[in-house]
């Protein structure tokens, strides 16, 4: 039988940062998920990775490794190791970034109790506490219309993936993360699900990102990525899909004010080498 | 190519849907299983017990599927391409059919091309009151390679034909994060010349798809919605061009903008 959960951690020649995300795991006080690490064809690593299957069903959690046929850009491996599960319900989770040991449990929790749930985020530790104009903190759930009115002013509270879970349905229709988009993917499937089927927000912190850089770019393949741009573009087929799902869009989001209150605290608008 | 699957997504279907399950039953090569998924019909469901029967009679693994819960077009489309557990992904529209020698043809281009990933066949247009049109490309008899393709896309756009004129490994579809839903026309535009640029494509040489603009296709009304597919076309190609440029690809600037230039005059010329 299918897990509910699975949890999925894509791996790429790890280090010691997949240390804290296993621990995570482990210290979750519901251990009712399973694990999926995945391994895009590791070159180094092999140690932590070995560990962490250990640790991991040492723990009394069940675990499996898979790989790719062929090995897959950054974003390609995301898809295709969502693909690869079979539970009702996904959660990527980034090497390097970590659960609070009460996530599973409130995740389980706000699915119960809204069965029709399909995208669930909770607060995320390098959100400033106050949210304002970030989170809606005391909204618990937020209609595709209700999401528009927090988006985009801010973006930040919805761009990553390390506080994120997936009904898997609802993954795959959308058909997953955008290749195209690498600085934004996260951000560009956040927004498509939440505009379809609206969010469910538990408002406690989680979460915790991986810290060691902003934006992780994959040595071997992108060198570059523009943030604003990469906006413009997650932008315009935001408005594509309010304007045919008839969504209250205004133009002022497009425009570069609009563009400029979506980088929020990122300074930094291109990254590479 | 070990196995092949061909994928039906079907929405209220009508008659034209026997013309395409005689197609498939009727190929020549019939190592292939094939996957209904049928997205909450509320009328034709005679159509699809019917192409059910053909399948059967001609010795052919069918399966039907359904989503938990109603999908949208283009999600709906995604969700049976992730049903297919065989390694090949063949899609094809009701209304649409292939020539009996396709999955054959199909066949025999991959097993000569190992690399391959992504093939498309030239095609037949078929509108109401029209003569048939036969649709080829400047990239139909050859495997291109993807460092060709990726200037390619950037010069030329979408040059691959329908769905159903295509087929793909799944774990590129997988990869490459199927039909974008929120571009429901370009969707098809999107995923193809990204695969094309990713993973190179194989033409093949002869029109083998009929592609059939029939009454209740979606395609049909298109003419009424040029400033959405205006909008989607340049939003796709600024994405094909954005992760060239993320990924330090050296194409053709001028040829990229007179891509754009055309789509733009295109619009404006029947505005």
């Amino acid at each position: 039988m299918s897990p509910a959960l699975e949890i999925i951690v894509p791996l790429r020649n790890p280090g010691a940062e997949l240390a804290p995300t296993v621990a995570s795991l482990v210290s979750q006080t519901d251990h009712d998920f399973s694990v999926l690490l995945c391994d895009n064809f590791l070159a180094t690593g092999f140690e932590p990775v070995a560990a962490a299957q250990k640790q991991i069903a040492a723990a009394g959690i069940a675990v499996r490794c898979v790989k790719p046929p062929f090995e897959l850009r950054r974003i390609e491996h995301w898809n295709w190791a969502h693909a690869e599960s079979r539970a009702e319900w996904l959660k990527p989770l980034p090497s390097g970034g970590a659960l609070k040991p009460a996530y599973v449990q409130q995740l389980k929790q706000r699915i119960s109790e809204r069965p029709q749930a399909q995208l669930v985020r909770c607060g995320l530790e390098s959100e400033p506490a106050s949210g304002g104009a970030q989170a809606p903190p005391a909204r618990a759930s937020l209609t595709p219309a209700e999401f528009l009115e927090y988006f985009p002013a801010r973006v930040e509270w919805i761009a990553g993936s390390v506080n994120m879970a997936y009904r898997r349905t609802a993954w795959l229709a959308a058909g997953g993360y955008c290749p195209q988009l690498p600085g934004c993917a996260s951000l560009n499937l956040n927004i498509i699900l939440a505009l379809h089927h609206g969010l469910e927000n538990v408002p406690e912190t989680l979460a915790i990102p991986a810290t060691d850089q902003p934006i992780s770019l994959n040595a071997s393949d992108i060198t570059r990525v523009n943030l604003p741009l990469e906006l413009w573009l997650v932008l315009r087929q935001a408005r594509n899909f309010c304007l045919a799902a008839k969504l209250p869009w205004t133009k002022k989001r497009l425009l570069p004010a609009g563009i400029v209150a979506g980088m929020g605290r990122r300074k930094r608008r291109i990254y590479g080498r | 190519m070990n196995t092949l699957e061909i994928i039906l997504p079907l929405r209220n279907p009508t008659v034209v849907l026997d013309q395409t399950a005689k197609s498939l039953a009727a190929q020549h090569d019939r190592r292939f299983s094939i996957l209904i998924s049928d997205n909450y019909s509320t009328k034709g469901r005679e159509f699809i017990d019917g192409a059910v029967a053909e399948f059967q009679k001609a010795g052919i693994t069918v399966r039907r599927v359904q989503p938990p819960v109603e999908l949208g077009r283009v999600e709906h489309w995604n969700w049976a391409h992730h049903q297919a557990e065989t390694e090949w992904l063949k899609p094809v529209f009701a209304g649409d059919w292939l020539d009996l020698e396709f999955v054959a043809k199909l066949r025999a281009g991959i097993t000569a091309h190992p690399a391959c990933r992504y093939v498309f066949s030239p095609y037949v247009l078929h509108r109401s009151n029209t003569e048939p049109q036969t649709v080829t490309s400047v990239w139909a008899g050859k495997f291109r390679e993807p460092a060709e393709m990726e200037n390619h896309v950037l010069s030329l756009g979408m040059q691959f034909g329908p769905p159903s004129a295509a087929a793909y490994e799944r774990t590129a579809f997988v990869a490459a994060g199927g039909y974008p839903t929120p571009l429901p026309i370009c969707a098809d535009s999107l995923l193809f010349c990204a695969l094309a640029a990713r993973f190179g494509v194989l033409g093949l040489a002869e029109p083998l798809c009929h592609f059939n603009i029939h009454d209740a296709r979606f395609s049909t009304n298109l003419g009424e919605k040029r400033k959405d597919t205006f909008r989607e076309n340049i939003t796709y190609l600024f994405m094909l061009g954005y992760h060239a440029w993320t990924r330090r690809v050296a194409f053709s600037k001028p040829g990229f903008a007179r891509l754009l230039a055309r789509e733009t005059r295109s619009y404006l010329s029947k505005k």
